[in-house]
């Protein structure tokens, strides 16, 4: 097991007026399991990521990640889990800096003197041609600026980055949302070849079950702040149990047939 | 009468005059619905803009727009502003952008209306509109600010404001592509309602096609600017003609690939020749 949590709660706001984001949380994720994490927006998804990744703190509950307890760990000691763990962004026009050439944005993690300290002596130069041609961008991306590529390039780019340390978990965060339809597949693809040849283990969170279907093994369903329902994602997405995952199968767009 | 007539419409931007859109024609009677359709940058958006009037001054546009045969470019910004709100509004992707933060969402339902009529009782038209686009408490929404309230509420806020003076035609640019699945589809359900109730045409642009299967009737697709197919929906995506279009709807048919298997992209369909 990579990633456990135990009764992780996450409240927000004032003693007085608080606003539980997340309440009671268990999970468990196996090496290599693709997990998908689903709900609408304010259910806390992003709270449950954020705190399996470390990057903020539970009010209540444990996180372990392989076999560590990582909960309240200072920064210093998470060195590990900042470069097995990775995370992709769901804008990425916001999660690129501008005024930093893709080369540059790319090999960032391994600049990190603390992230080096935990990875094995890589070469970044080869580490960038490396993950630049995993992603399907041509080797001259490296000295360009991200606002010379589309949105599916760039997210391609963001990719890139979370890859560079060599990861073994990728979470991405509704990383399909901000992007055209067109231009979903290729990302889907590409994540799921990647998963697969370097043998990943996957969180993808998303509003929209149909591309969790699809991309995932697995599937929790958050609503305020809880899990209704889990189970494989074809379980789940063929006999949904509980009323709001049913919601969440009968709202996937999709063509219909005829107009009368 | 045709109720809009676009024809010959090309756009092009900055000094190196790069065309945004060309050649785009096409026409629109009153309570038909056309669904745009294309990728990012396709001229979509230009195309809508254009209709509205509401590119910026450094775009030079040419061919013709007319609504019920008066022709609209070249017409002074009083009397476009009349057409705008009026005949024509317009709904926008992001919500929270269209909206002003500091202004309560009632009152800005309302300035749309206090334009084209100087009529005193806004309040009760507002409310009863919100009502309308399904806010249960709409007394609560006239008073809140927009960051008070929730994505899906400030569309059907929007939605009242293009419906407030009920005009024959609403453009929507991709409303609900900033929303949750779950949202959306109530959202596309009120949308269908209300050009039904209120016999309007719309244009609605998405680069989703199964969002616009569920609203349109006729649909229009865009490339590099200009219109490479265009037809009844379903003739267009049961048979596309252009192979570009056969790429965008077998892209957006997840539901018919086994999950895990690989997605089939536009490219499997149809050759950019660029990289």
């Amino acid at each position: 097991m990579i990633l456990r949590a135990q009764g992780l709660t996450r409240t927000f706001g004032t003693a007085k007026r608080p606003v539980a984001a997340l309440r009671g949380v268990d999970l468990e994720v196996e090496r290599g399991q693709r997990l998908g994490i689903v709900g609408e927006s304010g259910s806390g998804k992003t709270t449950l990521v954020k705190l399996l990744a470390g990057l903020d703190r539970p009010t209540a509950g444990r996180v372990w990640f392989d076999g560590l307890d990582i909960t309240g760990l200072p920064e210093s000691r998470l060195v590990g889990l900042r470069s097995s763990l990775q995370i992709v962004f769901q804008d990425p026009r916001s999660s690129l800096d501008p005024r930093m050439k893709v080369g540059d944005i790319v090999t960032e993690p391994l600049r990190s003197r603390r992230l080096r300290r935990g990875l094995d002596a890589v070469d970044p130069h080869r580490r960038l041609a490396e993950v630049l041609e995993a992603v399907g961008l041509p080797a001259d991306s490296a000295e360009r600026y991200p606002h010379e590529f589309s949105g599916g390039q760039r997210q391609r780019i963001a990719i890139a980055r979370a890859l560079s340390c060599q990861p073994q978990v990728l979470v991405a965060d509704e990383p399909v949302s901000a992007l055209d339809v067109s231009v979903r597949a290729q990302v889907i693809n590409l994540l799921s070849d990647l998963v697969d040849r370097q043998g990943l283990t996957l969180l993808f969170v998303s509003h929209d079950l149909g591309v969790v279907r699809h991309l995932c093994d697995s599937v929790v369903v958050l609503r305020a702040g809880q899990v209704v329902e889990r189970g494989s994602a074809a379980e789940v997405f063929e006999h949904p149990s509980t009323d709001y995952a049913k919601a969440l199968v009968a709202a996937i767009p999709r063509i219909k047939q005829s107009k009368a | 009468m045709t109720f809009l007539e676009v024809r010959d419409l090309s756009v092009r931007f900055g000094r190196r005059q790069q065309a945004a859109v060309s050649g785009v024609g096409f026409t629109l009677d009153r309570g038909e619905r056309l669904g745009l359709i294309g990728e990012s940058g396709s001229g979509k958006s230009v195309t809508a803009l254009a209709v509205m009037g509401l590119l910026p001054e450094y775009a030079h546009v040419g061919g013709s727009i007319r609504v019920r045969g008066r022709e609209l470019l070249g017409l002074p910004e009083r009397e476009l502003s009349r057409v705008r709100g009026e005949d024509v509004s317009m709904v926008f992707q992001e919500p929270m952008t269209a909206l002003d933060p500091t202004m309560r969402a009632g009152r800005q339902v309302a300035e749309v209306l206090r334009l084209h009529h100087k009529s005193g009782r806004a309040r009760e038209r507002v409310l009863e509109l919100l009502e309308r686009v399904g806010l249960d408490d709409a007394e609560r929404v006239a008073d809140a600010y927009p960051h008070q309230l929730s994505g899906g509420q400030r569309q059907r806020v929007c939605l009242a404001m293009a419906l407030v003076n009920s005009p024959d035609l609403i453009i929507f640019d991709e409303p609900t592509t900033a929303l949750d699945v779950t949202v959306q589809a109530r959202v596309l359900g009120l949308i269908d309602e209300m050009l039904d109730a209120e016999g309007a045409g719309c244009l609605f642009i998405s680069h989703d096609l199964a969002v616009v299967s569920q609203i349109c009737d006729h649909v229009m697709v865009m490339l590099d600017g200009g219109v490479v197919e265009a037809g009844p929906v379903a003739q267009v995506f049961e048979r596309p003609g252009h192979p570009y279009t056969a790429g965008l709807v077998a892209t957006a048919r997840l539901d018919l690939v086994p999950p895990g298997q690989r997605l089939p992209t536009v490219a499997d369909f149809y050759d950019r020749g660029r990289p």
